[in-house]
């Protein structure tokens, strides 16, 4: 473990391809898996990331950066002096400018975000992944999760009868 | 692996699917497996769809349908629904003036979103000839099922997400028309039941003191129906339990989750019923 000035307790980040971070244990604790490890004393050295590549890795921390909630010595200045609600609006906005990846990063951000337990952007990535599939044709949702139409034509068709509703 | 911040969430079984790499995620692939499991995909992403997309969604796979029909899906989606939605059913009963006219042959489903709309929207009309629903007895409500108990003893359900509409299996037969049902959610076994109140047999005897009056002596059975649980067998079959010591009364029982409370005719007491 690293510590920096300031006393902030510092935590090394480590990705499959070899990349370090260094991130404030706060930022760190964001993630769920992570604050786990820190509790039961399993972070002395670097914490290795399974799975996750830096460029993932560098946005997800660049998330929890934004997201760590902002008190003290750690906040942005910004907090003393903007009202919460704006605050929250200020993150809704970040949020949606973040989220503005290609599906691939987004699912990449997905798996991450799963395996780190990070609430918030599993959220953020879940919804936005329904915002873009909640309109899109059948065919395009099994090629958008590669998956494949194990019908036959007749048992599709008696499916579709008998719920018309939802296909109308 | 994923422990989420909701003690509800249920376990899900589903083997890991691996995700087919798109070209566009090749690059960034070292060292990185794109896949995204099975758990995330239903219980995290597809669970935040309306039931209209889900019930689309069945026709893209058979796993999907078995995972989107599943009961730990369903009760998931359920739960998130209540959780952000906040719906009114609305099922208005017309009055009969006419007191011939001991049941009504229209119904008629509303939902309301307080806050959201000033009007109720018709979501669901069904016409109930030849059999009609009683005037002594109320649809009841449960997790956005609706289950009507209709005059010679029929009973349907609706499910308002899904559109569905079943009849239950007929139950034992009542020698008067005035069965009465409840209906609820047990928490404790997991599944949705449905009790049934019904006369067997009855007898009017001569009072003896000789001013002509009778009294009427029933035999009362009741039984008790079960489904959406994990027992298929055990399903839409009307089980007999304990007779009731009095019959009771044309009155709506009141449905909590695990009990019942029906009212008997002959006493104060109110009976309660053990689901």
């Amino acid at each position: 473990m690293a510590t920096r000035e300031a006393g902030k307790k510092m935590i090394m980040l480590k990705s499959p391809d070899g990349m370090e971070f260094e991130v404030e244990e706060a930022v760190a604790m964001e993630s769920q898996t992570i604050r786990k490890m820190i509790e039961d004393d399993c972070a002395d050295t670097a914490i290795l990331i399974p799975n996750i590549n830096s460029k993932i890795l560098s946005r997800v921390i660049e998330y929890c950066n934004k997201h760590v909630p902002t008190t003290g010595a750690t906040g942005a200045a910004a907090s003393d002096t903007v009202a919460p609600a704006a605050l929250a609006e200020d993150l809704k906005i970040w949020d949606a400018e973040f989220i503005k990846v290609n599906r691939a990063t987004r699912f990449n951000l997905i798996q991450a975000a799963s395996y780190l337990n990070i609430k918030g952007l599993l959220d953020l990535t879940s919804q936005t992944t329904i915002d873009t599939i909640s309109d899109n044709s059948l065919e395009e949702i099994r090629s958008f999760l590669s998956t494949k139409n194990d019908y036959l034509p007749e048992e599709e068709q008696t499916i579709r009868r008998e719920n018309q509703w939802a296909f109308q | 692996m994923l422990t989420g911040n909701n003690d509800m969430k249920p376990p899900i079984p589903k083997r890991p699917r691996r995700m087919a790499m798109s070209p566009e995620s090749a690059p960034l692939a070292s060292g990185s497996s794109s896949f995204i499991p099975d758990d995330i995909i239903f219980f995290q992403i597809l669970v935040l769809l309306p039931v209209k997309s889900l019930v689309r969604f069945q026709t893209v796979c058979k796993s999907w349908r078995t995972t989107l029909t599943s009961i730990s899906f369903v009760r998931w989606h359920l739960e998130l629904s209540k959780r952000t939605r906040s719906t009114m059913v609305l099922v208005p009963r017309k009055y009969q003036e006419d007191r011939r006219k001991a049941c009504s042959r229209l119904l008629s489903i509303f939902s309301f979103q307080p806050g959201e709309s000033k009007c109720a929207e018709l979501i669901f009309r069904k016409e109930f000839h030849p059999y009609g629903i009683p005037v002594f007895s109320i649809p009841l409500h449960c997790d956005g099922l609706i289950l009507i108990p209709c005059i010679m003893g029929k009973i349907f359900i609706c499910n308002l997400a899904t559109r569905e509409f079943v009849e239950l299996p007929p139950g034992s037969p009542s020698v008067l028309f005035e069965h009465r049902v409840a209906f609820g959610f047990d928490p404790w076994s997991g599944t949705y039941k449905v009790a049934r109140h019904f006369i067997r047999s009855y007898r009017d005897t001569l009072q003896i003191d000789g001013e002509g009056g009778t009294t009427r002596e029933y035999s009362s059975g009741h039984e008790i129906l079960t489904f959406g649980g994990d027992s298929k067998e055990e399903a839409w079959v009307w089980k007999a339990t304990v007779d009731p010591p009095y019959p009771i009364k044309a009155r709506t029982p009141i449905c909590l989750p695990g009990v019942f409370f029906w009212s008997a005719l002959k006493s104060m007491a109110h009976g309660k019923v053990i689901i």
